[in-house]
């Protein structure tokens, strides 16, 4: 999903620019220009894309280290996990099936994820919607040993899911400490059922509601520190669009 | 199973679920915070057209379930959100256009 974090950027700026919030006849002329001239419009530029390759040949490298024996796909099959989280859920059940099939083909027995989203739907829905799933789904969290940060003290914007669905509120905060990395914490700000959410998963329907979501976040965060930590693509796309004075990184930025 | 109604039907509406919700404190409105989405819900379960407002409550759930971490009634409100959705999405037509 790192991959798409950029293209998703720029469409989500495009839709809140055409008004898509309030639906009618703009929005409808904005999705019929993204089909038509979405290569064009929606290109990231390369800065953007170098970001989502150096987080992903991080995380590469860390599970080298770890001795991890690992291989990537080479049309990697996007997991779907949007269309289950804006209810479409007969076109997801459809979609994953695919999904599912391509992977037997390709012999994978076991996919190592990168982010909340893919991992929720692949761990905790596929099962649900196709029949006989038998994919081990492992986290790179649970796999990678890092030894040492480029940051000293930060504040950590949970992903809902990691926090709140997978249990795994724990599992970067001990990645953090483990490298000697502070992170301040308030329990109505960053605790586990307090952390809010980015706004993201919002983003293609209400652009401007999924903002001042964001807006509301960064505020809570700044009072803390002023360097936030996401563990999503999203998280850190929506909260960019932000603004405020504060610096986001990725984990898979400041560890390795 | 889950049961939607019955679900919606637990809500004593305390409110506790609106003061952690992102989407009803940046808009301090009641259909973009679980209680009122509930209650949309309920609407889009058990009748046969709704308001346009009911599809928007809907929409912009934004999942996160910090709502149910600390609802007393322990409802399952993304479950019951989700359940909805699909059912108006099922039926496009059921949804009024506002005038």
């Amino acid at each position: 999903m790192y991959q798409l974090a950029p293209l998703i950027a720029r469409a989500v700026d495009l839709l809140e620019k055409v008004g898509a919030s309030s639906g009618g006849m703009r929005a409808r002329l904005a999705a019929a220009g993204a089909k038509l001239f979405g290569g064009l419009i929606l290109k990231p530029s390369e800065e953007e894309l170098r970001w989502a390759e150096r987080i992903l040949r991080n995380i590469a490298n860390m599970l080298n280290k770890a001795g991890v024996q690992f291989g990537v796909l080479k049309d990697e099959p996007y997991s779907g996990a949007l269309l289950y989280e804006l209810g479409f859920v007969d076109e997801f059940a459809d979609y994953a099936r695919e999904v599912y099939r391509y992977f037997k083909e390709h012999g994978v027995e076991e996919v190592i994820t990168v982010d909340p989203h893919t991992h929720h739907v692949l761990e905790k829905v596929y099962p649900e919607f196709v029949d006989g799933f038998d994919i081990k789904v492992v986290s790179y969290m649970d796999l990678v040993k890092p030894t040492k940060a480029n940051v000293s003290k930060v504040v950590i914007h949970d992903s809902c899911l990691y926090a709140r669905y997978l249990d795994r509120y724990d599992v970067y905060r001990r990645m953090l400490d483990s490298v000697g990395v502070v992170h301040v914490e308030d329990p109505y700000v960053t605790g586990k059922a307090y952390s809010g959410c980015c706004g993201g998963p919002i983003e293609s329907v209400k652009p401007d509601v999924a903002k001042e979501v964001a807006k509301i976040r960064v505020r809570q965060l700044a009072r803390l520190s002023d360097v936030v930590i996401t563990v999503c693509p999203i998280c850190y796309v929506n909260l960019s669009r932000a603004g405020g004075n504060i610096k986001i990184f990725d984990l898979a930025e400041v560890i390795s | 199973m889950l049961d939607a109604l019955a679900e919606v039907d637990k809500c004593a509406r305390c409110g506790f679920c609106e003061a952690v919700c992102p989407t009803y404190n940046a808009l301090r409105m009641r259909h973009y915070g679980p209680r009122g989405r509930l209650r949309m819900a309920r609407a889009a379960l058990a009748d046969s057209s709704v308001s346009s407002l009911v599809l928007e409550s809907l929409a912009t759930c934004l999942r996160c379930r910090a709502c149910e971490l600390v609802c007393p009634a322990s409802i399952r409100i993304v479950d019951v959100i989700m359940e909805a959705r699909r059912r108006l999405y099922e039926d496009p037509r059921r949804v009024r256009r506002r005038a």
